[in-house]
C-alpha cells in the first residue's frame, strides 16, 4: 500500500474568530493534538467546533492567536497551502467527474505524472473498499459509497491532518455505525492525526482518543471518552454527554476531598473536585440508579410514573420528592409495573458531583 | 520573488521600454508601427522615448513606481513591508497615471487653473499598449499587496479578480456615467456653469405641461413618463394574462406561446413600427380597407403616443411574459388548495392568495416594461410624431441640428433620474417580505383553474394578441419579397441580391451584397462580446455568491447599476468619455464590444448567481482543501457545473449585440458599422425593403443560434451526468431573460 | 466545454484576422480623409481614389459639426489631411479662424460659378462641391385622392386647404429646417418670414426629427407635401414613388457642400491630389451611382434627367456668414420655438 501518513499535531494557541463586529465564534481557545491520535470536537450547533476545524483547514482565517501544525505556524495560510484535507458533510464530491477523477482531483494539482496519480489513486479507492468503481459517477454510488469515496480523495494526499465535517450525519443509523468503524480502522492502520466534528455524543465516544467538548465559542472540557463520562466537569458537559439525571443537592461537609452530600434522605460520599460546602449539583447516570421493590430497605421513596421496554432493557420514570429521575434497568424478565413505590439507591460509579 | 509579482512586474516593465506608450491611430491590432519609425517616432514611441525625445517629460516618475516592488525580493508574504511596497508601488503608479491622464490632454493642460499656474505644457493622446499594460500591472501590484495583507484569507486570484472587476466597473460605467453629469452642468463653451444648467433642466421642452391645457405637445419628460408607466402597466398585465392562460388553463398550445416570447428577442427594432405603418398609417392596408367600407378614412392617429404604444406593447409582453411565468408556475400549489378548503372560492382565491404571491413577479414585470419603455429608441424614432419622447430628443440634441452636448447630458440625467428612481422603488416595495412559494419540501397538487369571469376574457385577449403578433410577422416575412411596399407588390428577390448577393471570382468568394459588411462585424462583434461577456459576469457571480468581503454590496450594485441606464445612455456617455484621452475608444471596434459587454452584463450575473447559489459550496472548500487554488478550483469545478448558465449568458448576449440600437447609434463608425445601424440607415433612405430582407436574415440567424444553444443545453439536460444528487445546476432550467431581473 | 472552446476559438481568430487585415500599408501614401456626407457616397469616393492612386484612405465620417469641432480640437497637431462633404457653414467658420489651408486647383475653370464665388469669400480656404436648392415635394397620387390644387409657390402652403397635409422637420434637430427657416426669414423679411412659419405651422401634421424624413413619408403616401432639399424630393422620385419637386416661386435657398484641406496636413501632396480629383466631372458624375441628386460643381459632371437644373431655380443671395453664424442661429431657433412652435394648431 503507497498511502503513507504524514501526520503531525495541530496545536491551538489562543485563537479568536469574530464573525461582523461582535459575534464570537470561537474565544481564546487553546488545545493540542498529538499526532497519530483521533480528537472529537464535539458540541451543540453554535458551539463553534465547526469553525474551529474550518480554522485547521484554512477555509476561515483567525482573528488572532496562532494556529501551529506540524513545526509550521499556519496561521496566515490559506487553504490551499496547507498540508490538510477535509471530508465534507455533504461529501461534496464533484458530480461532473467520475470517481477515479475526484480521488485523482488532489494529485493532479501540480502533478504531470499521470501514472503515478493513476496508480495512487486506485490505491486510495482499494482502501476504502471501492476498487473497481473508479468509472462510476458519485450519482451512481450509494450514500456510504460516496461517503467512502470522499475519505479516499482526502486520504491519497497523505495529508498532515485529516478533517471531518459531521462526516456521518447523511446516514442511517445502521451504515453510521458500520462507516464510523471503517474510519476508526483507516486511521488506527495508518496512524493519522484526525480531527472529527459531531453533535452526536454517542459517535464521540465509540470513534476517539480524546474529545473536546465546546460550548458558546470556548472549551468546556476536554479529555478521553471515559474521563468526560464518568467525570463531567460541570452540568453542561454531564447533560450534553450521555443521559445524566442533575440533581440539586447540598454539601454538607469536607474532609480530605471527599464531600459528604445529601440527596433527599440518602447521605453520599463523592469525590469534591474542588468544591466546598454548599449547594451544589449532583449528575446521575440513568445505569447508577437502583430501583428495588423492597420498601423495608433503606433509599429514597419513588413510585414508577411510567415503564417503557425496549428489548435489551427498561426504561423508568421515577417520580421522587427530589423530582423525577431517568432511570435504566437491565432487567427486562421481571420489569416493574407502573404505579408502585419502590426504593431508590446509587451505585458507587456513575454519580459525580458537577459545577453550575 | 514571488512567480505572480514577477510576471506583472516583467509585463509592466516590458510594456514600458517597448510598447507604444500612446495610443495608435491605425487601430489597435494595426502593426504598421512597427516598421514606421519605432521607436522614436513620436506616434509611436514607448514610454521611455516618449520622455528622452518626444518631450513628455510628466511621464518620468512612473518607472520609479515600476521598479520598487524588486524591494520585494527576498522577503516573505508574511513581512508587513513586503504589502507596504507592493501597495506603495501600486497606488503611486496607478494613482500617478491617472492624474496625469486627466490633467494633460490632447491640449496640453487640461484645466485652466493649470494653465494659468504653470508653463504650457505638450499635449498627449490617449493610453495605447504600453499605457494600458503599465496601468493593468500596477493594478495587479496592488492586488498582491492587499491579497499579501490577508484580505479574503490572502487569496490573490479573488483579490485580483475584484479588483479587475472594479476596475473595469468604473472606468466603462461610471466613469462615462458621471461624464454625462458633467457635460450637463457645462454651457456650450466647456464652462461649468449653473444658469446654463437650471435653465436647461427646467426648459419647457423638457417639462413644459401644454398638452394639458391645449393641444401644444407636453414636454419629453412627461411623454417618456407617461408612456413608461402605461407600457408597464399594460405590459405587466399583459404578461400575466398569458402567463395564466399558459399554466391555468387546459390550453392546449403552450408550445406556441413559448415560441411567441422569443421573437421579440430575436427581432430587430423598427420592424415592428415599419409593419405598423403599413397596416395602419395613412396610407395603410388596413386603413384604406376601413376607408373603402365606411367611406372615412382614419388619420393619422398611428403618428404620435398611440402608434409607439401599440409597437411598444407588441415588442414587449412576451417578455413581461417570461417574467411572469416564472412566478406564476412557482406559486405553490398547496397555498391555493389551502385557501380552498378555508372554504375560499376560485375567484377570492386568486384575489387573496395567488396574485398577492406575485408581487415579486408583478413588479419585476413593470419595472423591465417601463426601463424597456424609456430606453426603446427604434419605435419613437419611427411612429413618435409629434410626440416627443427623452430617447430620441437625447439622440437629436447630439447629432441633429443643435449639436448641443450639454442639453443631451441634461435629458440624459432626467432619464437616468427616472430608471434608477424605479429601480429603487421597486426594491423598496418588494423590501425585505418573503415570498418564497417553494420550499424544499417536495409539492403535490395542481394549479387550481382559473375562475370563469377571468377565463374568457384572457382567451379572448390571448388570442387577439397572438393573432396580431402572427399577421406582423407575416408582413415582415412578406415585406422581404416585394418590389415597392405599398406602391408595387410584385414578388422580387432584388433586396436579397442587392443585401447578400455572392460572387465567385479569381481570389475566391466576393461579398457583393452591400449589407455583408455590416453582417460580417456583427457577427464578430457578436461572437467577441458574447465569450467575455459570459465570463465577467460568471467571474463577478463567483466573486458576490462565494467571497465575503468589506464593500459587497456596493461592488453588487455596481455591477448590476448597467441594468437600469437604458441604451441611449450608455452610448452618449461613452462617446462623452471615450472620444478623448486618457482612454480615445470612439470609432474603433474595441468600444462597441465594451458597450455590449457593460450592457448585458448584469444577465450574467444574474444568470451565475441563480446557478451558483444552487452550488454546494462545499465542492469548492474540497477543492480548496485538496490543494488546489481558486484560480484551478474556478475553472475545473464551478466553471464546468455552470454549464447552462454559460450557455444561457452566452446566447443572450449574442443576440442581445445584433438587435441593439440605442446604444450602438451612437457607437458606428464606418469601419464598424452594425446591422442595426444600417438597418435604421435604410428606413431613412425609405428602402424598406432591403430593411425587412435584412431584419428577416438577422431573425433567421438568431433562431437558428437560440436553436443550436438550447439544443446543446436541451442535450446536457438528458445526459447521464446530470442525474447526480449533488444539486447538479444541469437539471435547473436554462436562466432566461426573466433571470435579469429577479 | 467544447461549445465554449469553440466560440473561444472563432473570437481569437476572427480578432487575429481583423489586425492582420489592418496590416501594413503600400508604400504609396495615405490620406485622413474626414467626411461629412451620406455614407455611401463617402465610400465611393475614399474607394475611387485609394483605385485610382493606390494610396491608402483611412476614412471617417462624422457630421460637419462634429468634424469641425475634432478639426479644432486637433488644430495644434492635426491628424486629419482633407475634408470633404457637409453644408457650407462649418467650412466657412473653419475657414475664418485659419484651421484650413488655401488651395487653388489647376481645374478651377471648370466649375460653376457659385462654386467659384464661395470659393473666393472664403479667400480660396474651401470651394463649393455640389449645392442643393430647398423646396418641396409633393405625392401626385395622394394629391389627387384628396382633390387639392397643385403648389407651386412657398405662400400656397398656408392656404387652409392644405391643413395637415405638410410636414417639415424640426429646425432644432435638423438642419435642412433651419435652411429653411433662414432662407424664409431672408426671403420675406424677418417680420414677415416668421407669420409665414406662423401660417405654415398651421398646416403642418407633424415637426420630424429627421431633415429629409417628410418627403420619405410624402413618398409612401403617409405624408402629402414635404419641405426638403430639391435632390432629397428626386431621390425618392428616382426610386418609382410619385413624388413630384417643387422648386418655389418667390425663390429659394440653398445649401453648398464643400471641401476644404486641412491646415497642416502631414500628407499634404495627397491631399491636394484628392482635391483636384474631387471636382473632376466624371468623378463627381458618379454621385448618381450613390443617388445623390446634387448639383455638382463642375459643370460638365453629368445630372440626372430628374433633377431641377439649378440655373431653373430663382436663388435667393443667401448670406452663409450671417445665417451660419451660431448666435443668429440660436435667436432664430428661439424665437421660433417660442413663437411658432408653441402655438396651438
Amino acid at each position: 500500500m503507497s498511502i503513507q501518513s504524514n501526520a503531525a499535531s495541530v496545536v491551538f494557541d489562543n485563537v479568536s474568530k469574530i464573525y461582523g463586529t461582535d459575534i464570537v465564534a470561537v474565544d481564546q481557545v487553546s488545545f493540542s493534538i498529538e499526532a497519530g491520535t483521533l480528537v472529537t470536537l464535539l458540541g451543540p450547533s453554535g458551539c463553534g467546533k465547526t469553525t474551529t476545524l474550518r480554522m485547521i483547514a484554512g477555509l476561515e482565517m483567525t482573528n488572532g492567536g496562532r494556529i501551529i501544525i506540524g513545526d509550521d505556524d499556519v496561521t496566515t495560510l490559506p487553504a490551499t497551502d496547507r498540508d490538510v484535507s477535509m471530508v465534507f458533510q455533504s461529501y461534496a464530491l464533484f458530480p461532473h467527474m467520475t470517481v477515479g477523477e475526484n480521488v485523482a482531483y488532489g494529485l493532479t494539482v501540480g502533478n504531470t505524472d499521470k501514472d503515478e496519480v493513476h496508480s495512487k489513486a486506485m490505491d486510495g479507492l482499494k482502501l476504502v473498499g471501492l476498487d473497481g468503481y473508479s468509472e462510476r459517477l458519485p450519482s451512481e454510488l450509494s450514500g456510504g459509497q460516496q461517503q467512502r469515496v470522499a475519505v479516499a480523495r482526502a486520504l491519497v494526499l497523505e495529508p498532515q491532518v485529516l478533517l471531518f465535517d459531521e462526516p456521518l450525519s447523511n446516514l442511517d443509523a445502521k451504515l453510521r455505525r458500520k462507516v464510523r468503524e471503517e474510519i476508526r480502522d483507516i486511521q488506527q492502520n495508518l496512524g493519522l492525526t484526525v480531527v472529527y466534528v459531531t453533535h452526536d455524543q454517542e459517535e464521540a465516544l465509540a470513534i476517539s482518543d480524546r474529545i473536546i467538548v465546546m460550548k458558546n465559542a470556548v472549551i468546556a472540557q476536554e479529555g478521553s471518552p471515559r474521563d468526560l463520562y464518568e467525570a463531567p466537569v460541570d452540568y453542561f458537559v454531564a447533560d450534553f454527554i450521555g443521559n445524566a439525571n442533575l440533581l440539586e443537592t447540598e454539601i454538607t461537609s469536607i474532609t480530605n476531598g471527599d464531600a459528604s452530600v445529601r440527596i433527599g434522605s440518602l447521605e453520599l460520599m463523592l469525590p469534591s473536585r474542588g468544591m466546598s460546602a454548599g449547594v451544589a449539583h449532583v449528575a446521575i447516570r440513568p445505569e447508577s440508579v437502583m430501583l428495588s421493590r423492597d420498601m423495608a430497605s433503606s433509599g429514597l421513596d419513588g413510585l414508577i410514573a411510567k415503564a417503557t421496554y425496549l428489548g435489551s432493557h427498561m426504561e423508568y420514570t421515577v417520580t421522587t420528592q427530589m423530582g423525577e429521575l431517568f432511570v435504566i434497568d437491565k432487567d427486562v424478565i421481571s420489569p416493574m409495573a407502573e404505579k408502585i413505590s419502590v426504593k431508590i439507591n446509587l451505585s458507587d460509579r456513575g454519580v459525580t458531583l458537577v459545577s453550575t | 520573488m514571488n512567480r505572480t509579482v514577477l510576471l506583472w512586474l516583467t509585463i509592466g516593465l516590458v510594456s514600458f521600454l517597448i510598447l507604444p506608450w500612446y495610443v495608435i491611430e491605425d487601430g489597435f491590432w494595426g502593426l504598421e508601427w512597427l516598421v514606421d519609425g519605432y521607436p522614436l517616432d513620436p506616434d509611436y514611441g514607448p514610454a521611455w522615448s516618449q520622455i528622452m525625445t518626444g518631450g513628455k517629460v510628466w511621464l518620468s516618475p512612473i518607472p520609479l513606481f515600476l521598479l520598487l516592488p524588486f524591494a520585494t525580493w527576498g522577503r516573505p508574504k508574511t513581512d508587513p513591508l513586503y504589502s507596504r511596497i507592493l501597495l506603495i508601488s501600486g497606488m503611486g503608479g496607478l494613482g500617478y497615471i491617472l492624474l496625469q491622464a486627466f490633467t494633460i490632454g490632447i491640449a496640453g493642460w487640461e484645466f485652466l487653473v493649470l494653465e494659468s499656474l504653470f508653463d504650457p505644457i505638450d499635449r498627449q493622446y490617449g493610453m495605447g499598449y504600453g499605457g494600458l499594460l503599465v496601468s493593468a500591472a500596477f493594478l495587479f501590484m496592488i492586488t498582491q499587496g492587499v491579497a499579501a495583507r490577508g484580505v479574503i484569507n490572502g487569496d490573490v486570484f479573488v483579490v485580483s479578480s475584484i479588483g479587475l472587476i472594479s476596475a473595469i466597473v468604473v472606468m466603462f460605467i461610471f466613469f462615462p456615467v458621471s461624464r454625462i453629469l458633467i457635460s450637463a452642468l457645462q454651457d456650450n463653451e466647456g464652462l461649468y456653469s449653473v444658469v446654463a444648467f437650471t435653465s436647461k433642466i427646467s426648459h419647457y421642452k423638457i417639462w413644459g405641461l401644454g398638452c394639458l391645457t391645449s393641444n401644444v405637445g407636453c414636454g419629453a419628460a412627461w411623454n417618456s413618463l407617461f408612456l413608461a408607466i402605461t407600457v408597464g402597466l399594460t405590459t405587466t398585465a399583459l404578461g400575466l394574462v398569458f402567463a395564466l392562460l399558459a399554466t391555468r388553463s387546459g390550453f392546449k398550445h403552450r408550445k406556441l406561446l413559448r415560441a411567441l416570447t422569443v421573437l421579440p428577442i430575436i427581432t430587430p427594432p423598427f420592424v415592428i413600427g415599419l409593419s405598423l405603418i403599413l397596416l395602419f398609417g395613412v396610407s395603410g392596408v388596413v386603413t384604406q380597407f376601413v376607408g373603402d367600407l365606411i367611406g372615412v378614412t382614419p388619420g393619422r392617429w398611428l403618428y404620435g403616443m398611440p402608434g409607439i404604444l401599440l409597437a411598444q406593447l407588441l415588442a414587449f409582453t412576451p417578455i413581461a411574459f417570461l417574467v411572469m411565468i416564472g412566478v406564476v408556475e412557482g406559486i405553490s400549489p398547496s397555498m391555493e388548495e389551502a385557501a380552498q378548503t378555508l372554504r375560499a372560492d376560485r375567484w377570492r382565491t386568486f384575489t387573496t392568495v395567488s396574485l398577492p404571491l406575485m408581487r415579486p413577479g408583478l413588479a419585476n414585470a413593470f419595472l423591465l416594461g417601463f426601463i424597456e419603455s424609456m430606453a426603446d429608441f427604434g419605435n419613437p424614432l419611427v411612429l413618435g410624431g409629434d410626440y416627443d419622447v427623452l430617447s430620441t430628443e437625447i439622440f437629436f440634441a447630439i447629432v441633429g441640428a443643435q449639436n448641443d452636448q450639454g442639453m443631451a447630458g441634461v435629458l440624459a440625467l432626467v432619464l437616468l433620474g427616472f430608471t434608477l428612481s424605479a429601480f429603487f422603488i421597486q426594491r423598496r416595495w418588494l423590501g425585505k417580505k418573503s415570498y418564497t412559494t417553494v420550499t424544499g419540501k417536495g409539492d403535490s397538487g395542481f394549479h387550481s383553474a382559473l375562475p370563469n369571469r377571468l377565463k374568457w376574457p384572457i382567451y379572448g385577449i390571448a388570442g387577439s394578441w397572438t393573432a396580431f403578433t402572427i399577421v406582423i410577422y407575416c408582413m415582415i416575412m412578406f415585406g422581404g419579397f416585394v418590389e415597392v411596399w405599398g406602391l408595387d407588390h410584385s414578388l422580387t428577390f432584388k433586396h436579397y441580391i442587392t443585401a447578400f448577393s455572392v460572387d465567385f471570382g479569381e481570389h475566391g468568394i466576393l461579398w457583393e451584397g452591400s449589407a455583408w459588411n455590416s453582417f460580417w462585424t456583427t457577427i464578430t462583434i457578436a461572437t467577441i462580446a458574447a465569450p467575455l461577456t459570459a465570463g465577467l459576469g460568471l467571474l463577478t457571480a463567483y466573486v458576490l455568491v462565494r467571497q465575503k468581503f468589506r464593500g459587497h454590496d456596493i461592488f453588487e450594485f455596481g455591477t448590476m447599476l448597467s441594468f437600469a441606464i437604458p441604451g441611449t445612455i450608455i452610448g452618449v456617455s461613452y462617446i462623452l468619455a471615450f472620444n478623448v484621452p486618457p482612454i480615445e475608444l470612439t470609432g474603433t471596434g474595441a468600444i462597441l464590444v465594451l458597450c455590449f459587454i457593460f450592457r448585458n452584463m448584469p444577465v450574467g450575473v444574474r444568470a451565475g448567481v441563480a446557478a451558483m447559489s444552487q452550488l454546494d459550496k462545499s465542492l469548492d472548500e474540497a477543492s480548496l482543501t485538496l490543494g488546489a487554488n481558486s484560480f484551478y478550483t474556478f475553472r475545473k469545478v464551478v466553471l464546468p457545473l455552470l454549464r447552462p448558465a454559460i450557455l444561457a449568458a452566452l446566447v443572450y448576449s449574442f443576440v442581445r449585440a445584433m438587435t441593439a440600437i440605442s446604444a450602438v447609434i451612437f457607437l458606428v463608425s464606418a469601419e464598424y458599422d452594425m446591422a442595426t445601424s444600417y438597418i435604421i440607415g435604410r428606413v431613412e433612405n425609405n428602402d424598406y425593403g432591403l430593411a425587412i430582407a435584412y431584419c428577416s436574415i438577422l431573425i433567421l440567424v438568431m433562431l437558428s443560434a437560440v436553436s443550436i444553444f438550447q439544443f446543446l443545453v436541451g442535450d446536457r439536460r438528458l445526459g447521464r451526468r446530470s442525474q447526480s444528487p449533488a444539486k447538479s445546476p444541469a437539471q435547473q432550467s436554462p436562466p432566461n431573460t426573466e433571470e435579469k431581473f429577479a | 466545454m467544447k461549445i465554449y472552446k469553440l466560440m473561444l476559438t472563432t473570437a481569437i481568430g476572427v480578432v487575429v484576422a481583423m489586425g492582420f487585415g489592418t496590416g501594413p500599408a503600400a508604400a504609396k501614401g495615405k490620406l485622413n480623409y474626414y467626411c461629412s456626407a451620406q455614407e455611401d457616397w463617402c465610400q465611393l469616393m475614399a474607394k475611387g481614389f485609394e483605385k485610382e492612386t493606390g494610396i491608402k484612405v483611412n476614412m471617417s465620417r462624422k457630421s460637419s459639426g462634429e468634424t469641425f469641432a475634432q478639426i479644432k480640437a486637433e488644430s495644434r497637431n492635426p491628424k486629419g489631411d482633407v475634408w470633404w462633404g457637409g453644408t457650407g457653414d462649418p467650412h466657412l467658420q473653419a475657414a475664418e479662424e485659419g484651421l484650413t489651408e488655401p488651395y487653388v486647383t489647376p481645374i478651377r475653370g471648370e466649375l460653376n460659378g457659385w462654386a467659384i464665388s464661395q470659393a473666393k469669400s472664403a479667400d480660396d480656404k474651401t470651394i463649393g462641391i455640389y449645392s442643393g436648392a430647398l423646396g418641396y415635394g409633393y405625392n401626385a397620387d395622394v394629391l389627387k385622392q384628396n382633390n387639392l390644387p397643385v403648389p407651386a409657390c412657398w405662400k400656397d402652403l398656408l392656404k387652409p386647404v392644405y391643413k395637415g397635409h405638410v410636414q417639415m422637420a424640426n429646425p432644432n434637430s435638423s438642419g435642412t429646417a433651419y435652411t429653411t427657416l433662414a432662407t424664409i426669414v431672408q426671403l420675406f423679411g424677418e417680420e414677415e418670414g416668421f407669420e409665414f412659419m406662423k401660417g405654415l405651422h398651421k398646416n403642418i401634421n407633424q415637426y420630424t426629427k429627421s431633415g429629409s424624413a417628410p418627403i420619405k413619408a410624402a413618398a409612401r403616401g403617409e405624408n402629402t407635401i414635404g419641405i426638403v432639399f430639391l435632390h432629397d424630393a428626386v431621390k425618392q422620385a428616382v426610386k418609382g414613388f410619385p413624388i413630384v419637386a417643387v422648386a418655389p416661386c418667390e425663390g429659394t435657398g440653398y445649401e453648398i457642400g464643400s471641401m476644404s484641406i486641412i491646415k497642416g496636413s502631414r500628407n499634404m501632396e495627397e491631399a491636394k491630389k484628392f482635391y483636384d480629383f474631387a471636382l473632376r466631372a466624371d468623378i463627381q458624375s458618379r454621385a448618381l451611382e450613390v443617388k445623390a441628386f446634387q448639383v455638382p460643381s463642375n459643370k460638365a459632371a453629368k445630372t440626372s434627367p430628374k433633377a431641377p437644373k439649378l440655373a431653373d431655380i430663382k436663388l435667393i443671395d443667401y448670406d452663409f456668414k450671417k445665417y451660419g453664424s451660431s448666435s443668429e442661429r440660436k435667436r432664430l431657433l428661439k424665437k421660433w420655438d417660442d413663437e411658432v412652435k408653441s402655438l396651438a394648431k
